[in-house]
């Protein structure tokens, strides 16, 4: 009963238009926030790379040591 | 635990395809959620790779039990760590989530109040890990209580909250499940790929903090 009172409201909002941000990504500023979040995310990598490799060293020598 | 590389690399490429996918592409266009719909992409995969590092802490803690070696316990601990960091990431996002979509961040949905039951214990383990000062009795006792903590999550996860007479949640209650949320072929396009490079990102941060536990004790650090 539950899903078909569900099915039934979500096709009734669905015949009008849902609020998107539709005009937002024609103007083109979705692009910004892509982008700000790709900055971010590929400097994490980095850092997180450059950790894996610093603990990676230290193995080495922990091994040459061992 | 692999050694390889090439998982470090495909956990990048998902999480950037998920981040770029997940703003980009196509959701269905439904009331109350509107655009947030896409946070699904984010959340959710807290507590699929919540799941997936304390299952794999669990059967470190198993083998703990059966062989008695302490780098088995470091496995363990390290990766409940990362775990209980996945868990509250995904409560606080939860909760963010709820204020705008379910009008309050906390409605004592039966979800919420079992995953918050769930981390709590698995609390208890770092508080029972920190009382105990000899090592190996240290690690056979949190061991023992590690299993118990696993065994204590799939129901509070998966079988009371689904039990329970009504959930905002999807798929629990008496709410519809997924599908009927629409969890379309195209959300699936993302929503895996994320589940998977998140949950492979816990992994990752779970073998830095390993690695520099084994290695600093090498060392004598």
């Amino acid at each position: 009963m539950m899903n078909l009172l569900n099915i039934f409201l979500v096709s009734f909002y669905g015949f009008f238009q849902i609020p998107m941000a539709d005009q937002f990504r024609q103007d083109g500023k979705i692009y910004v926030v892509v982008g700000v979040i790709l900055i971010l995310l590929i400097g994490f990598f980095i850092f997180l790379w450059r950790t894996d490799r610093r603990i990676k060293k230290l193995e080495e020598k922990a091994n040459k040591q061992g | 635990m692999l050694r390889t590389e090439w998982w470090k690399w495909l956990t990048m490429a998902l999480l950037l395809y998920v981040f770029v996918g997940g703003l980009l592409l196509p959701v269905p266009r439904l009331p109350i959620l509107n655009e947030t719909i896409r946070v699904l992409y984010f959340h959710v995969p807290m507590w699929f790779g919540m799941i997936a590092l304390f299952t794999a802490s669990c059967i470190q803690a198993i083998k703990y039990l059966s062989k008695e070696q302490l780098t088995n316990d470091i496995f363990s601990v390290q990766l409940a760590e990362v775990g209980i960091l996945f868990g509250i990431l995904g409560m606080i996002s939860g909760m963010f989530w709820a204020n705008y979509t379910w009008g309050e961040p906390w409605s004592s949905d039966p979800k919420q109040n079992m995953s918050a039951i769930a981390l709590l214990i698995y609390f208890a383990y770092f508080v029972l890990r920190g009382s105990i000062k000899d090592e190996q009795q240290r690690a056979k006792i949190s061991a023992v209580y590690n299993i118990f903590a696993f065994a204590t999550l799939i129901p509070l996860l998966f079988i009371l909250p689904r039990l329970a007479e009504d959930s905002l949640h999807p798929g629990n209650g008496g709410n519809p499940g997924f599908n009927a949320y629409d969890l379309d072929s195209q959300m699936r396009l993302v929503f895996y790929p994320a589940v998977i490079g998140w949950a492979l990102l816990g992994f990752w941060l779970a073998t830095i903090k390993i690695r520099y536990e084994i290695v600093s004790e090498k060392l004598g650090l």
